[in-house]
């Protein structure tokens, strides 16, 4: 960076600069998750707006969940699906969605950061997500499997990103394929269970399983 | 707070200050349902998080798999699931935070 703004943290990193575009909140609601009756017993959300880049969504929630995927229709996306685990009986979620900054807010005061590029990197008239900690823990790697996460406390109501949460194991016994997905659950502000819980079954499609030994837990939180 | 950049909205209420840490984008880079390769990507540290999303969403079950990711160093590796006709096409997103 040759030229223009630049603020740092008290962690002596960069927060803003023109190298960096920062994630924003576009979109947030709440939504019921509907109780768990088989492997497609989803829920889809559908944003108010389409994206070009796929957004990072964050949840809020006392039971199971896990995304599945982002919908799209052409190229851009509209929503987002997830599914709870096979114990659950319905439950709300509050969500947010973040994307690099894009579109100009309409506030007419403030602060605006631009890259070299002319690409608005910063908007103080945006409301940003605030990651509060990212904790690294291992997969559960059978079954019904759990770990218990902790995270930072003093931060009321976290929000946990289920974007980052990576996997979904298959094991094939007798020619059915047994999915199991990753799913996180709040335990309290400041600890996050996840589990791995088989949701569904399917033609075999191969043995073995499809996780990473470890991946990270993103804690997030709107207000500064 | 004795230093740094404080923003606040028109009600007055703060909404960044020099604590917190957002998220700022490193790296990204569209993943083909088929391929498993690496790459080296400058800035990669113990400070980033990364994520593989699934942007190929089924209407029907099975959902496919995404790619998984893992990191070493500097360097990413993302492998393709097994099977290719449950192999989706993935998003790779590493981003700073503290």
């Amino acid at each position: 960076m040759a030229f223009g703004f630049r603020a740092i943290n008290d962690n002596n990193e960069v927060q803003i600069d023109g190298t960096y575009t920062n994630h924003l909140i576009v979109e947030s609601g709440s939504y019921t998750q509907p109780a768990f009756s088989s492997g497609t017993s989803w829920k889809d959300v559908t944003f108010s707006n389409t994206y070009t880049y796929p957004p990072i969504i964050f949840t809020r929630q006392s039971y199971y969940l896990s995304l599945l995927s982002l919908t799209k229709s052409g190229s851009n996306f509209t929503g987002f699906r997830t599914l709870s685990d096979t114990g659950s009986t319905g439950f709300t979620v509050d969500w947010y969605a973040c994307v690099p900054s894009e579109a100009i807010s309409l506030e007419n005061w403030g602060m605006r950061v631009w890259n070299e590029s002319s690409e608005l990197v910063f908007d103080s008239g945006r409301n940003y997500m605030k990651i509060k900690d990212a904790v690294t823990f291992t997969t559960p790697s059978s079954a019904g499997a759990s770990v218990t996460v902790n995270t930072v406390g003093g931060i009321t109501s976290p929000y946990v990103c289920l974007s980052a949460l990576q996997g979904r194991a298959f094991i094939t016994p007798g020619g059915f394929s047994i999915y199991y997905y990753v799913l996180a659950k709040r335990n309290t502000d400041s600890q996050w269970q996840i589990v791995i819980n088989p949701v569904y079954q399917f033609t075999a499609i191969g043995n073995g399983t499809w996780l990473p030994p470890s991946q990270q837990l993103i804690i997030g939180s709107i207000t500064a | 707070m004795s230093y740094g950049l404080k923003i606040f909205n028109s009600s007055g209420t703060a909404t960044l200050d020099v604590s917190n840490r957002l998220t700022r984008l490193l790296y990204e880079r569209d993943l083909p349902y088929n391929e498993s390769s690496s790459t080296t990507v400058t800035g990669l540290d113990s400070d980033c998080v990364y994520f593989a999303i699934n942007i190929e969403s089924g209407a029907t079950a099975p959902e496919k798999f995404p790619h998984l990711i893992s990191v070493s160093g500097t360097t990413v590796t993302w492998t393709a699931f097994p099977n290719s006709s449950f192999a989706a096409n993935t998003k790779l997103i590493i981003f700073k935070y503290k």
